[in-house]
């Protein structure tokens, strides 16, 4: 999520949802046959892609053939080690790709500075999605090798999975046997159809009305001198970023998901209520379960799980996850930070967990997120420090100042209801009620309102970016 | 079933129409004055189509700046906004 740009056509733009979305369903739903639907379904995504990075979309479509072609060999000589070799060919190709586009700078930077020499940075930059589609792409020719899903003959077919917009920049990472039938038989039922709007609307809440607030509020905290900070000021930011980064992300998710459902894609769900956990295993199995179930199948497991050097298979996993959030050193450290808590939990605290009671679990699984939160913010590691010495009061910083009884006053309501649906509570209300007429017919004013209310506070964010900077 | 289907038909319909009337006004509403008097603020101009620019990505993001500043022009969007913080309230 750290790649999403403000410069890419997202779901939560207004072009997307009166220009792009609209031109979609049109194209989509007067073609009946499902080659063509298939072929529609591309042609947006190339372009949804183009838009953002119409340079970039060579090396997306490079990846796609190279991959293409190896499974094909993976297939072709099964049983046979050119089948392993083509395998490691594919993986190699793919793991290299994402090294020059996005660490080579990472790696360039560490070279120079350890022994001083003068290697030239690279400014090709970041093409937009390429961990997500990496990901994908090299799920597919695993699981080809695995047996689990035969090689796909079609090029165009393989692209489309790689490139669907509905998945392609910011996740869920969709695996192709997941999809598979679904891209040559897919029904589309008007109960799904409306499902698939619900959920994409509850996204765009998410995005629109909860995040982009929280994002506001949370930046005034974060960005400033931290001198001026108070103990209370850093902790209501954090949490605000706390708020941002789930909504943000789980979001997008949903609208992804949604909008699967209005093509006739299933997409397996991608956050779980991570809030809620008790422990940095479960905040993990509920937390961008996409990729964590990624590493855990296709790193954790081949390495040897928890049967062999266990340690080592956790911290290679987790420096991997921190790694994959983007080419810098804080997001490292904040992988390792759960890899170390993981470890500590599973061989230390394992007894004192079960006796201790579920509200302090809570307690202690959410402050392990915030203070995560502080090392994966901010990437100067310096500036990470001086903020947590804020939060735990190792600093000269007031308590508390008129910033943040203003922030805070104003925002009371915004975080009891941020916090309220950060919870199952309200979904799990809406499950019992959901087939009552009243609700259901509530369910399709809620979304009109939702639409109508986001589309305003989009056009709002046009004129009024820097709201917050003027005081 | 039959009752649920007829609300998952209302739900589609309200949505879709949504989405194509906003898309729709948006694209007659007027666009060439340069300065909208409702905002008091200069709008961005529909950007200049340039090969270079178009592989650069400049282009589209020229045309997703023109296109979400200019959104709010037609006064119908205003009302519509209008409307929908009176149902808020």
């Amino acid at each position: 999520m750290v790649e999403v740009l403000d410069d890419d056509m997202v779901f939560s733009s207004l072009i997307f949802l009166y220009l792009f979305f609209p031109l979609n369903l049109i194209f989509y739903f007067i073609i009946k046959n499902n080659t063509y639907r298939n072929i529609v379904l591309l042609c947006f995504s190339l372009f949804f892609y183009a838009w953002g990075e119409p340079f970039f979309i060579l090396a997306m479509l490079l990846s796609a053939l190279v991959n293409y072609f190896f499974a094909l060999l993976v297939d072709k000589f099964r049983g046979n080690i050119r089948s392993k070799l083509a395998l490691w060919a594919a993986v190699a190709f793919d793991l290299c790709m994402l090294g020059i586009f996005k660490y080579y700078n990472f790696i360039v930077g560490n070279i120079n500075y350890i022994f001083h020499t003068a290697i030239p940075f690279s400014s090709i930059g970041l093409p937009i999605g390429i961990s997500f589609y990496t990901f994908q792409i090299i799920s597919y020719v695993v699981d080809v090798y695995k047996g689990d899903v035969p090689a796909q003959k079609h090029f165009y077919k393989l692209l489309l999975y790689m490139c669907l917009y509905h998945q392609l920049i910011a996740g869920p990472i969709v695996r192709y046997k997941d999809i598979a039938y679904e891209i040559d038989n897919r029904q589309i039922t008007v109960d799904r159809f409306s499902s698939g709007i619900n959920r994409f609307l509850a996204g765009l809440f998410k995005k629109v009305i909860i995040a982009n607030a929280a994002g506001k509020v949370a930046s005034t905290f974060l960005d400033g001198n931290l001198s001026e900070l108070s103990v209370l000021g850093a902790w209501l930011g954090i949490i605000m970023y706390t708020i941002q980064i789930y909504f943000d992300f789980s979001g997008y998710s949903c609208m992804a998901i949604g909008l699967g459902r209005m093509f006739g894609f299933t997409y397996k769900e991608n956050f779980n209520y991570p809030y809620i956990a008790k422990s940095v295993q479960d905040f993990w199995r509920r937390w961008h379960i996409s990729l964590s179930s990624f590493f855990r199948d296709y790193v954790y497991i081949p390495l040897g799980g928890n049967r062999k050097n266990y340690v080592r298979n956790v911290m290679i996993v987790w420096m991997l996850t921190g790694l994959w959030h983007g080419a810098s050193w804080n997001f490292i450290i904040w992988g390792l930070y759960y890899g170390i808590l993981l470890l500590v939990e599973r061989k230390l605290l394992a007894r004192v967990l079960q006796k201790i009671p579920a509200v302090l679990l809570h307690i202690y699984l959410i402050i392990i997120v915030i203070v995560g939160w502080v090392l994966f913010y901010f990437t100067d590691i310096a500036r990470a420090i001086d903020f947590l010495k804020i939060m735990f009061g190792l600093s000269n910083n007031p308590l508390y100042d008129i910033k943040f009884e203003i922030e805070f006053f104003n925002n009371v309501i915004f975080l009891v209801i941020a916090a309220l649906l950060s919870t199952p509570l309200l979904k799990d209300i809406y499950m019992k009620l959901k087939d009552r007429t009243f609700i259901r017919f509530a369910t399709v004013v809620v979304n009109a309102l939702i639409l109508l209310s986001s589309t305003v506070l989009l056009v709002g964010q046009t004129y009024n970016p820097f709201l917050y900077y003027r005081f | 079933m039959g009752k649920n289907n007829r609300m998952s038909h209302i739900n589609i319909l309200i949505f879709v129409s949504l989405i194509f009337i906003i898309s729709i006004l948006n694209i007659f509403s007027p666009k060439d004055k340069a300065i909208s008097e409702v905002e008091n603020r200069t709008l961005a101009q529909r950007p200049a189509f340039t090969w270079d620019k178009l592989l650069k990505g400049e282009y589209f993001r020229e045309y997703e700046d023109f296109f979400a500043t200019t959104f709010t022009t037609g006064k119908i969007w205003l009302k519509l906004a209008g409307i929908s913080r009176h149902l808020k309230a």
